[in-house]
């Protein structure tokens, strides 16, 4: 995959993840109430949605900062796909 | 950006208008292609005219045929160039895109927008979920150290005594002095901060502060993944492309190694690189063979066409090397 595939698909992951900590602490048959977990489910997708955020950031975050200067060549956009990420070439 | 910068400022002001120009690939080949069309057709012709009786009818051909498979060789093979520019991984060969200090400037705003949210976001997390996560995980070791909270011989029950024991006399003078030490642990101290892990989800300290660092530690360790398969896409270029000698050099003395490379090819970096002298390696004109028969002045048994670019066309194919080039000549002189 390059570069923009990898930021594309990770943020949707992440975004999965944003949105079920948001609905873990939402919904109220899930949500924990003074100090307990809602129900038995409230634990494991608290954490489940913490960890696909793990994963989310960890594809965007290697990804965007070598995607801006490869932005500002024309031969990088001809070519449809950035450089390799661990490019041989004279990158910042 | 690299020391020695391609890019024609002026030139890139003037081309705005314009659509983006082709890849330096492609502008190569032509000029490859353009180059190699009068040759080619002098060459054809060649045999037909007077003015080469002598020579054999294979013989002008050789020259265009050559400097042809090694332009060939050149853009396709053996030092990448055609992966450098393809990829964009030379940014400083690659034509600069006009509005470039725009897009420089979106770009920064980009990285620093990046990095104000993200330290929101980390910062946020850890200030609801695991402040003064770092006084639960002192408290958990004191307790590993104290013995699980088993009560001490001289029935202190703080562990911190028995982690860090003073002398006795030390101690006693403190115990006389000082009031009966609370049973209160200092690791209670952090359940009263209101945490989201220990509040609301009812963890204990020590076990909520695990937890999180192990989130934590999952989240640094994760871009090696999305590094992984952001990169995987550019394994089969760079293996077929990229010289392998220039590969393992640190960057500095590869960037090096490309000007020199460059300047041995072309003196002036910022003209465009004429595929005669691009692809025409330095060795074969240096070649001590070359040498000794201008000095000799030997005959050479094809009668060459002289050619204002270069100075010693190979006369006679040597036996090491260009061995394996002469079928091909011959297939095209023939044709």
């Amino acid at each position: 995959m390059g570069r923009f595939w990898v930021i594309l698909i990770f943020s949707i992951v992440y975004l999965i993840g944003l949105l079920g900590l948001t609905l873990v602490n939402w919904i109220p048959s899930l949500a924990p109430v003074n100090g307990a977990p809602g129900s038995g489910a409230t634990i494991p997708l608290f954490w489940l949605a913490m960890y696909l955020m793990a994963l989310g950031s960890g594809g965007i975050k290697p990804c965007v900062l070598p995607l801006a200067p490869t932005s500002l060549t024309s031969a990088a956009r001809a070519s449809g796909r950035g450089a390799p990420l661990f490019s041989t070439g004279s990158t910042w | 950006m690299g020391l020695f910068g391609r890019g024609n400022p002026k030139a890139a002001d003037t081309a705005s208008p314009d659509p983006l120009p082709p890849p330096p690939a492609d502008d190569a080949r032509l000029l490859a292609a353009e180059e190699a069309k009068p040759a080619a057709a002098a060459a054809l012709a060649a045999p037909a005219a007077p003015a080469a009786p002598a020579a054999p009818a294979a013989a002008p051909t050789t020259t265009p045929a050559e400097e042809a498979h090694s332009a060939a060789v050149g853009l396709l093979g053996e030092d990448g160039d055609e992966w450098r520019a393809r990829t964009g991984a030379d940014l400083d060969a690659a034509p600069l895109r006009p509005h470039r200090r725009r897009l420089l400037l979106l770009a920064c705003l980009c990285i620093l927008g990046n990095e104000l949210c993200e330290r929101l976001a980390y910062y946020g997390v850890q200030t609801n979920m695991g402040e003064l996560w770092w006084l639960s995980v002192v408290g958990w070791m004191l307790k590993k150290r104290g013995g699980g909270g088993v009560p001490c011989r001289r029935r202190c029950r703080l562990p911190l005594r028995r982690a860090f024991p003073v002398s006795r006399s030390l101690a006693q003078k403190k115990k006389r002095s000082l009031a009966p030490p609370s049973p209160a642990r200092p690791t209670k101290q952090t359940n009263k901060t209101g945490l989201y892990l220990k509040k609301q989800l009812g963890y204990p300290a020590d076990k909520a502060s695990q937890l999180l660092q192990a989130w934590k530690g999952t989240v640094y360790l994760t871009p090696l993944v999305g590094a992984y398969l952001a990169g995987e896409s550019g394994e089969e270029q760079r293996d077929a492309g990229a010289s392998r000698t220039e590969r393992f050099l640190p960057r500095r003395r590869r960037s090096l190694f490309v000007f020199l490379r460059e300047r041995d090819r072309n003196p002036c970096p910022t003209a465009p690189v004429r595929p005669s002298e691009k692809t025409l390696p330095i060795r074969r004109r240096l070649s001590p063979s070359n040498q000794i028969e201008i000095k000799t002045n030997q005959k050479p048994k094809h009668q060459t066409p002289k050619r204002p670019n270069d100075a010693t066309p190979p006369p006679t194919p040597p036996k090491n090397k260009k061995q394996k080039q002469t079928p091909s000549w011959a297939a095209s002189g023939s044709s």
